[in-house]
C-alpha cells in the first residue's frame, strides 16, 4: 500500500497529505510520517510546492486531532470503554494525560506518536479545556510536520536516509529528556539527603 | 570529577545508572544524528521506484532532470505537474522496468559525460 500511496504524492500532493495526517490522526494504519518525508523529497525536486505540501500536512492532522477530540468529548468515557482490544494504549495515554496534561498533547503529537489518536479521544473525554487542547496540540503538529517534512527535503530522493535520521533525532531527545529528567530526581535526592549547614 | 558520581553511585545505585544510561543514549543518538547529516551523500542512492519522478531521481544523483527526460525520452512535466515512472510506463503500455533502465542508462551517461568533462 505504501508504495501506491507514494505514487500518489507527486498527483494529489497537499490533499492526499492532509486526507493522510488527518487519518493517522484517527489511528487509521497509513503510512503518513512516510508520505510526509517522500513529499519533501519532491518539494526539493520541484515536483511540489514545499509550503503548499507541509500547510496541506498541517492542516489535516490539526483536523484530525480535533476530531478524535470531539468524537473523546461526545462519546465520553462509555465509549472508551468500548473500544477493547484498544484498551491498554488508552490507558497508557490517560496516564500520560494525566501526569503531563497539555504537554502529554504536545509530546503524543511526534514523540510518542502512536499515542497521538488515543490522546486525542482521553483529552476529550476527560474534559481538557478545548483551547488548550488546540494550543499544544497545534504546536506538537507543527514539530511533526516540520520534522518529516523537513527531513525528506533535506534528504532528497533518499527516504532510508531520511527515516534514518528521524530515528536518531527521536531517540535523542527521547533519551535526552530522560537524562535530565533522571538527573534532576538524582541532584534533588542528593540535595535532600545533604546536611544543612 | 567522578567523586560526586562515585558517591552518587553509592547511594542510589539504580537511579544513578539510569541517568548514566540514559546519558549515554542520547550521545550515542546525538553522533549518529550529526553523522547522518554529514555523511548521508556518501550512502547509495535509494533503489529506483515506480513511484518516483525524474526529478525525484535526479535530485538524489545531483543531476539535472531535463538532461535525464531528454536522454531517455521522457515527458518533461506538464501543467506544472511531474510524471511517476509508473504513469510514463502506463502512458507507453511497456513494463516500468523498461522505463527504469532508460533512466539508469541516461543517469550512466549524464555521470560519465560529468566524470569525462572534470577530468579535462
Amino acid at each position: 500500500m505504501t508504495a501506491w500511496l507514494l505514487a500518489l504524492v507527486p498527483t494529489y500532493g497537499p490533499w492526499l497529505l492532509a486526507a493522510v495526517t488527518f487519518a493517522s490522526c484517527l489511528a487509521v494504519p497509513v503510512p503518513a510520517s512516510i508520505l510526509m518525508m517522500a513529499a519533501g523529497g519532491f518539494a526539493a525536486a520541484g515536483d511540489l510546492a514545499l509550503a503548499t505540501a507541509a500547510g496541506a500536512a498541517l492542516a489535516g492532522a490539526i483536523a484530525g486531532a480535533l476530531a478524535g477530540y470531539i468524537l473523546g468529548r461526545r462519546g465520553g468515557a462509555s465509549m472508551l470503554a468500548r473500544l477493547g482490544d484498544r484498551a491498554p494504549p488508552v490507558a497508557r495515554a490517560a496516564d500520560l494525560l494525566a501526569r503531563r496534561g497539555g504537554l502529554a498533547v504536545f509530546l503524543s503529537r511526534w514523540l510518542v506518536s502512536a499515542l497521538g489518536p488515543y490522546v486525542n479521544l482521553v483529552a476529550g473525554a476527560s474534559g481538557l479545556p478545548w483551547p488548550r487542547f488546540t494550543l499544544w496540540g497545534v504546536a506538537g503538529e507543527g514539530v511533526w510536520v516540520a520534522l518529516y517534512v523537513g527531513l525528506g527535503f533535506h534528504f532528497a530522493g533518499n527516504l532510508a536516509a531520511a527515516s534514518g535520521q528521524a530515528f536518531s533525532i527521536l531517540g535523542f531527545l527521547a533519551a535526552g529528556a530522560l537524562a535530565l529528567g533522571l538527573g534532576w530526581w538524582l541532584t534533588s535526592a542528593l540535595r535532600a539527603e545533604t546536611p544543612l549547614r | 570529577m567522578f567523586a560526586p558520581l562515585l558517591s552518587a553511585l553509592r547511594r542510589h545505585p539504580w537511579l544513578t545508572l539510569g541517568f548514566a544510561s540514559a546519558s549515554l543514549a542520547a550521545l550515542a543518538f546525538l553522533i549518529s544524528a550529526l553523522v547522518g547529516l554529514s555523511g548521508w551523500r556518501d550512502r547509495p542512492a535509494e533503489a529506483m521506484a515506480g513511484w518516483m519522478t525524474v526529478g525525484y531521481i535526479a535530485r538524489a544523483h545531483d543531476l539535472d532532470p531535463r538532461e535525464i527526460d531528454r536522454l531517455a525520452g521522457l515527458p518533461p512535466p506538464a501543467n506544472g505537474r511531474a510524471f511517476t515512472l509508473d504513469q510514463i510506463a502506463a502512458d507507453r503500455g511497456v513494463p516500468v522496468d523498461e522505463v527504469m533502465d532508460e533512466v539508469r542508462e541516461a543517469i550512466r551517461s549524464l555521470k560519465w559525460a560529468d566524470h569525462s568533462g572534470e577530468g579535462e
